[in-house]
């Protein structure tokens, strides 16, 4: 094992934070900033929500439904959960494969500050002429072009996405650096943990799409400011198909992340090690490899792609999505399963997720997607996919890590009710979307005829009892921190790395690490111990 | 089905085969997750089983997915066929434009266009039970003609025409909207559909 | 087999040449094979890279900050706002950017010495 030391003592209070170099501070940091953002998004969704409780314009102007759904959607992909994805691996990673510290720390410090750099920048826009950006999360062209967008807002968009494109895009190399060389002597590829796997296809996946959107965001703003890029026959085309090869498997980054931690936190609670662990680790880079080839499915309905190509992969993708599934329910089978909040979530996750990717195989038909492509129906199944998915995921793996990372115990009573709020107000929220868009409502409306009414109030009511669920998790995190329960090195009898070491763990991580001979190394050792 | 283009007939059709799918799929999904969760809840003197793999298990399991993965696509590859397919010898046309925020529907031979906009959302007379042939193009972003109850839309692009074939097979009066976002007034970019039977829709384009 | 740390990539880079072959049955758009052939080609040579890369040296000594690397980030907001808005904005950004490079550059230097 390399030895390591550190430089200089570290400093102490906020700038000892804003400027450390240590991955946990970095991981934390970014969590708390994507929380941040999250909020801040979540809070524009209720505006929208407030505003289509009912038909007509009550709440807000159309301009400012047209900015409110764009920052949004862009707070949600771009702000929360890619940032997200990636700083729970930044966090972890080092832990889960023995290492003292993250590959390359000043660029992973780097990747942190632009993209919280970018978020202030989108945001800033609001305080420009004409607004904040307006064309939706993807810009389609020629809407975002200098001459029907007008107003420095839809510019300042185009450079906080590239700011944090930018930011995410190095960390997916120091991550991608850090589990292929820093993993401890023992730990083969083939010994990495499953959450860890999930974290190494998120890389591969953003830095060989991510860079496309660098470019086509630069492309476009040259366009706004000069013209002639875009324009002209076929530009606007070539612009979707540069921005869904991005596009797509940036929802592929927004989701194995979480994945990664249900397989993990299921593997716990069941007291199970990882079941199928093969078939995972290789339908893993099925999954991803797939989800780089499946981009012009977005573009199914604009009569310009290959058709055919693209939804013979999308539909693939079944294939690696139902073997992770076989491999998460054939932990808990056999199993001596303990109803935690995270395995509540994990659970969760496993339904509601389903959902998400079995509406995605119907608009993976293009004759199907003709009618529910961006429609109400095509919204619902990506807030099943990111929200029952990723965010359900997400939780699982906080109440699950939330004592290692802080040393105390999140309260279980909060977070059963945390649980509940979030599915109720996620079915309440999302199902009746799927009804609306298959009788026809659209997506991006401010309005729409009264027949639909009653559906859209139902579903406003669910986004209100959603931002409950996150106050109440809010609540948890701040008690659990004020009223400290203390949780020790391994409160759940954890299977990998990090529960050998202390809750939190010292700077450099392991100060003596355990013999590593499975991707379970401290089942094993209990099971030696026996 | 009695028609070519029908496009909702393809729809229902299709969208029947998968339904079944993914009711199928959800059951036993649901099924199986919460019979694990019951059976192999923690009780006093379980133990977890030591199995770690099944790997036929894990294969037969694959190869189903695989043979679903064949029946989707072969069904929606042959229905697409169908409904992407624009026939030589249609007889009516349609040119669609769209523009921010209304449409222009002409009908080519007659000299008929029909204008409209947000405030006032124009009407597309169309024939019943017969092919139309619809050559759309935008004027300036992209936009999206949609008739909900012909399960079919279509992007309008500014750089190039596209052109898709449709049949009403039930005369009645639909709703068109707009579906591809362009800008401030994309929520009331609608129109109406009226399909009537041969000689009405005639009668109608001779009186404009 | 799964135990060499560039295997995954090189099966990762495999697949993505199926699939872009795969492509070859439908179109022959510039724009498919290009982008997803990309992908394969630059997963390909990070295999590369990984199987070529030299072991770690026996002892790292490790930061514990960067007040240098926040400077870089800034410089580079900034500069990168300051496009569409001008000079005035984009000229100072890249200067607070050179700052920070310069300082990441010092930082560096004094490790090395310590190493």
């Amino acid at each position: 094992m390399t030895t390591v030391a550190l430089e200089r003592p570290r400093p102490a209070g906020l700038i000892g934070w804003l400027a450390s170099t240590d991955h946990k501070r970095i991981g934390l940091l970014q969590i708390g900033a994507s929380i941040g953002f999250f909020v801040a998004s979540g809070i524009a969704a209720l505006l929208m929500r407030s505003e289509l409780a009912e038909p007509g314009m009550q709440v807000v102007s159309r301009q400012s439904y047209n900015e409110l759904f764009t920052i949004h959607g862009s707070g949600m992909v771009y702000l929360t959960v890619t940032p997200l994805a990636l700083a729970v691996g930044i966090y972890l990673v080092p832990l889960q494969i023995g290492a003292a510290e993250i590959a390359w720390p000043r660029l992973t410090l780097l990747g942190l500050w632009l993209f919280v750099a970018g978020g202030v920048v989108m945001y800033l826009g609001f305080a420009v002429d004409h607004g904040a950006a307006k064309a939706g999360w993807f810009a389609t062209y020629p809407l975002s072009s200098a001459a029907n967008t007008t107003g420095k807002g839809e510019d300042m968009w185009i450079c906080g996405v590239f700011l944090s494109v930018l930011g995410n895009t190095i960390q997916s190399g120091t991550l991608l650096a850090t589990i292929l060389r820093k993993r401890a002597p023992g730990m083969t590829m083939a010994r990495v943990s499953a959450f860890t796997w999930s974290m190494l296809v998120t890389v591969l996946l953003a830095v060989t799409s991510f860079p496309v959107l660098l470019g086509t965001m630069a492309a476009l703003e040259w366009d706004r400011l000069h013209g002639g890029v875009f324009g002209g026959h076929y530009g606007p085309v070539a612009y979707q198909l540069l921005f869904w090869f991005y596009g797509h498997p940036v929802v592929y980054v927004m989701f194995f992340p979480f994945v990664g931690m249900v397989a993990e936190a299921v593997s716990a609670f069941s007291a199970r090690r990882f079941f199928g662990y093969k078939g995972f680790t290789l339908s893993m880079l099925l999954f991803a490899a797939l989800s780089m080839s499946v981009w012009a499915h977005h573009m199914f309905a604009t009569g310009r792609v290959n058709n055919e190509y693209f939804s013979l992969t999308s539909t693939m993708l079944i294939v690696p999505a139902g073997l992770e599934y076989f491999a998460i329910i054939g932990t808990m089978i056999g199993g001596a399963i303990v109803f935690s909040t995270a395995m509540l979530f994990s659970i969760g996750f496993l339904l509601l997720f389903l959902v998400g990717g079995l509406t995605g195989i119907i608009v993976a038909s293009p004759p199907l997607d003709y009618h529910l492509t961006d429609s109400y129906f095509y919204v619902s199944h990506f807030h099943y996919t990111l929200f029952g998915g990723s965010l359900f995921g997400f939780f699982a793996g906080v109440y699950y890590w939330f004592p290692k990372v802080t040393g105390a115990l999140l309260r279980e009573s909060l977070g059963k009710l945390h649980f509940v709020l979030m599915v109720i107000g996620a079915n309440l929220t999302f199902f009746p979307m799927l009804i609306l868009g298959f009788e026809g409502m659209p997506r991006r409306v401010a309005t729409y005829p009264s027949r639909f009414t009653t559906l859209n109030a139902l579903e406003t009511g669910g986004g209100f009892v959603i931002a409950l669920g996150v106050l109440v998790f809010l609540v948890n995190v701040w008690w659990s921190l004020r009223h400290r329960r203390p949780a020790g090195n391994d409160p759940f009898g954890g299977p990998t790395l990090e529960w050998w070491t202390t809750s939190p763990p010292p700077r450099l991580n392991y100060e003596s690490l355990p013999p590593i001979r499975s991707y379970a190394p401290l089942f094993d050792l209990r099971e030696e111990r026996r | 089905m009695a028609f070519a283009s029908d496009t909702r007939a393809e729809f229902t059709s299709l969208f029947s085969l998968y339904e079944w799918v993914m009711i199928g799929t959800t059951v036993v999904v649901f099924g199986t997750v919460l019979f694990a969760a019951i059976r192999y809840r923690r009780r006093p003197g379980r133990r977890p089983s030591g199995k770690s793999e099944a790997n036929m298990a894990e294969l037969v399991y694959a190869l189903i997915l695989v043979g679903v993965v064949a029946l989707l696509v072969t069904r929606t590859f042959t229905t697409e066929n169908r409904v992407d397919a624009v026939a030589s010898n249609v007889k009516q046309h349609v040119e669609v434009t769209a523009f921010k925020w209304g449409w222009r529907f002409a009908y080519p031979g007659s000299g008929v266009t029909v204008v409209g906009d947000n405030r006032r959302p124009p009407t597309l007379h169309l024939p019943v039970g017969e092919p139309v042939v619809f050559a759309e193009r935008s004027q300036d972003v992209v936009h999206s003609f949609w008739v909900p109850a012909l399960r079919f839309k279509r992007d309008a692009w500014p750089d190039d025409t596209v052109e898709f074939e449709l049949t009403v097979d039930r005369p009645g009066v639909y709703a068109g909207r707009c579906a591809e976002f362009c800008g401030l007034h994309h929520s009331d970019m609608n129109f109406v559909v009226v399909a009537e039977p041969r000689d009405r829709f005639e009668r109608w384009l001779r009186a404009q | 087999m799964m135990h060499r740390r560039w295997t995954p990539l090189l099966v990762w880079a495999a697949m993505l040449g199926i699939f872009t072959a795969i492509q070859f049955v439908f179109s022959t758009n510039p724009y498919y094979w290009g982008l997803l052939g990309g992908a394969a080609a630059a997963t390909a040579l990070l295999a590369g890279y990984y199987l070529w890369r030299p072991p770690l040296r026996p002892a790292e000594y490790v930061p514990d900050s960067s007040y240098a690397t926040v400077a870089v980030a800034a410089g580079a907001a900034i500069a990168v706002v300051g496009v569409p808005f001008g000079p005035w904005l984009y000229l100072p950004g890249l200067g607070l950017l050179a700052v920070g490079l310069g300082g990441v550059v010092h930082e560096l230097r004094v490790e090395r010495r310590h190493g």
